[in-house]
C-alpha cells in the first residue's frame, strides 16, 4: 500500500495537494515502490496543439500542475536553456529542429544531459526506438496512448526505474 | 537489279575470219558463254530477292515498330497533358488538397472544442469533489475517469493531421514527376497541340451530388434554405 500511498491520499482529497485542488486519477497497475515530486516543471513539445493540449490535460490529471509547451526542437531547446526543468515530453516530427535531434542536443548539453526525456510519438517501427534508445532517451510511448500508459512511463523515469 | 552487260560479239555473232577450226572453237566459246548465262543468271536473281525480301521485311518491322513508338510517344503525351492540365495543375488535385486541408482544419476545430468542454467539465468536477463524500464523491471520480478517456479518444486528430500530411506528400511528389516528365518531353511547348482528355461531365441526378462545400466554394447558407421553404 505504500506503493500507492500518494495516489490514494490524492484520491481522497487529503494529500498535500490540498482539499481544493486534489487531483482524481486512476492507480496505475503496476506497483511502484516510488514517490513522485509532482512539482517539477515539465516541458511538452509538439508541433501539433491538440497533443499539447492533451498532454497538458492528462498531466493535470496525474498531478503534474506546472506545464510548458513548446512547438519544436529549437523552441524547446532555448527554454530548456532559460529554466531549469524535470521532465521534457516531446514528438519527434517536428521542423525545424525534430524531437529526436532535440534529445540529442539535450544530451550533449554540460547542463542538460541528465534530464529525464519521454518521446511520445507516432513513429512506431523498431529502428526508431533503438535510435532513441542510443540517443539517450528515457523512455518511449508510441500514440495514440492512454493516461495509463503516460502515468507508468513517467513514474518508471522518475522513479528512476 | 541492272541486267548484265551484253557484249555485242554475242549479238552481232561476228564470224572470225579465218579457217574452220577457229571458226568452231570460236562458236564453241560463244556456246558456252551462253551457257554459262543461262546458270548465272537465275541463282544471281534469286539471291538478290532474298537478300531484298529480308532487307524488306525488316524495313517493314522497323517502320512498324517506329508507328508504334510513336503511337505510345503520342499517348503518352497526352496523358501527361490531361494530368497536367486537369490533374496536376488543374482542378483535380488542387481540389483533393484543399479537401484534405479542410479535414484537418475541420477535425482540429471540433477537437478543441471537445476538449474545452472537457476541462470544463474537469474543472467542475475537481472542484464538486471536495464537497461530497461518499457514493456522491465516488460518482464525481467516475466522471473524472469518463474525462480521461475523451482526452485519451481525442490523440485521434494528431494521428489523422499526420496520416494526411502523409498524402498530401504523396501527391506533391506525383506533381513533380509529372513536371519532370513534361521537362522530358520538351517542356508545356511541345505540349500545346496535344489535347487533353476530357473527364466526362457527371448527368441527371448525378451531377447534384457534390458533396460538402469547401470554404472558398459557393455554399447556400441555412438561413437562405430557411427562406426557401417560408
Amino acid at each position: 500500500m505504500e506503493a500507492y500511498s500518494g495516489l490514494f491520499e490524492a484520491r481522497s482529497g487529503t494529500s498535500d495537494f490540498g482539499p481544493s485542488a486534489a487531483p482524481i486519477y486512476r492507480p496505475i497497475l503496476k506497483v511502484l515502490n516510488v514517490s513522485l515530486d509532482y512539482s517539477i516543471p515539465v516541458l511538452v513539445v509538439d508541433d501539433y496543439q491538440t497533443m499539447v493540449r492533451i498532454l497538458r490535460n492528462l498531466l493535470k490529471q496525474v498531478g503534474f500542475k506546472d506545464v510548458d509547451d513548446a512547438s519544436d526542437g529549437t523552441a524547446a531547446l532555448a527554454k530548456l536553456r532559460e529554466r531549469k526543468y524535470g521532465l521534457v515530453i516531446s514528438d519527434w516530427n517536428m521542423e525545424p529542429m525534430t524531437g529526436y535531434e532535440l534529445l540529442q542536443q539535450v544530451r550533449a548539453d554540460e547542463q542538460l544531459r541528465d534530464l529525464p526525456f519521454i518521446m511520445v510519438t507516432a513513429e512506431a517501427k523498431t529502428e526508431n526506438v533503438v535510435a532513441a534508445k542510443k540517443a539517450g532517451v528515457n523512455n518511449y510511448i508510441v500514440k495514440p496512448f492512454n493516461a495509463q500508459t503516460l502515468q507508468s512511463k513517467i513514474a518508471a523515469v522518475l522513479g528512476g526505474e | 537489279m541492272s541486267t548484265p552487260k551484253v557484249y555485242s560479239i554475242e549479238i552481232t555473232g561476228i564470224q572470225v575470219p579465218g579457217d574452220a577450226h577457229e571458226v568452231q572453237r570460236h562458236t564453241e566459246i560463244m556456246e558456252a558463254i551462253a551457257s554459262l548465262r543461262r546458270h548465272v543468271q537465275p541463282v544471281q536473281v534469286s539471291i538478290m530477292s532474298e537478300e531484298r525480301r529480308h532487307d524488306l521485311l525488316e524495313v517493314q518491322r522497323l517502320k512498324a515498330e517506329l508507328h508504334a513508338i510513336s503511337d505510345a510517344i503520342q499517348q503518352t503525351k497526352r496523358e501527361i497533358a490531361t494530368l497536367h492540365y486537369t490533374g496536376a495543375q488543374g482542378r483535380e488535385i488542387a481540389r483533393v488538397t484543399d479537401e484534405l486541408g479542410a479535414v484537418v482544419v475541420g477535425t482540429e476545430a471540433a477537437t478543441h472544442s471537445i476538449l474545452e468542454a472537457t476541462e470544463a467539465i474537469n474543472d467542475i468536477s475537481e472542484r464538486l469533489v471536495v464537497r461530497l463524500a461518499d457514493e456522491d464523491r465516488e460518482m464525481v471520480c467516475q466522471i473524472s475517469d469518463r474525462i480521461v478517456s475523451i482526452f485519451e479518444a481525442c490523440n485521434f486528430q494528431d494521428i489523422t493531421g499526420q496520416r494526411i500530411s502523409k498524402v498530401v506528400g504523396a501527391m506533391r511528389f506525383v506533381e513533380e514527376r509529372v513536371e519532370q516528365m513534361i521537362q522530358i518531353w520538351g517542356g508545356l511547348e511541345s505540349f500545346k497541340d496535344v489535347s487533353a482528355a476530357e473527364n466526362p461531365d457527371r448527368e441527371g441526378d448525378r451531377a447534384l451530388l457534390n458533396g460538402p462545400a469547401l470554404e472558398m466554394e459557393d455554399s447556400t447558407s441555412q438561413a437562405d434554405i430557411d427562406a426557401f421553404f417560408k
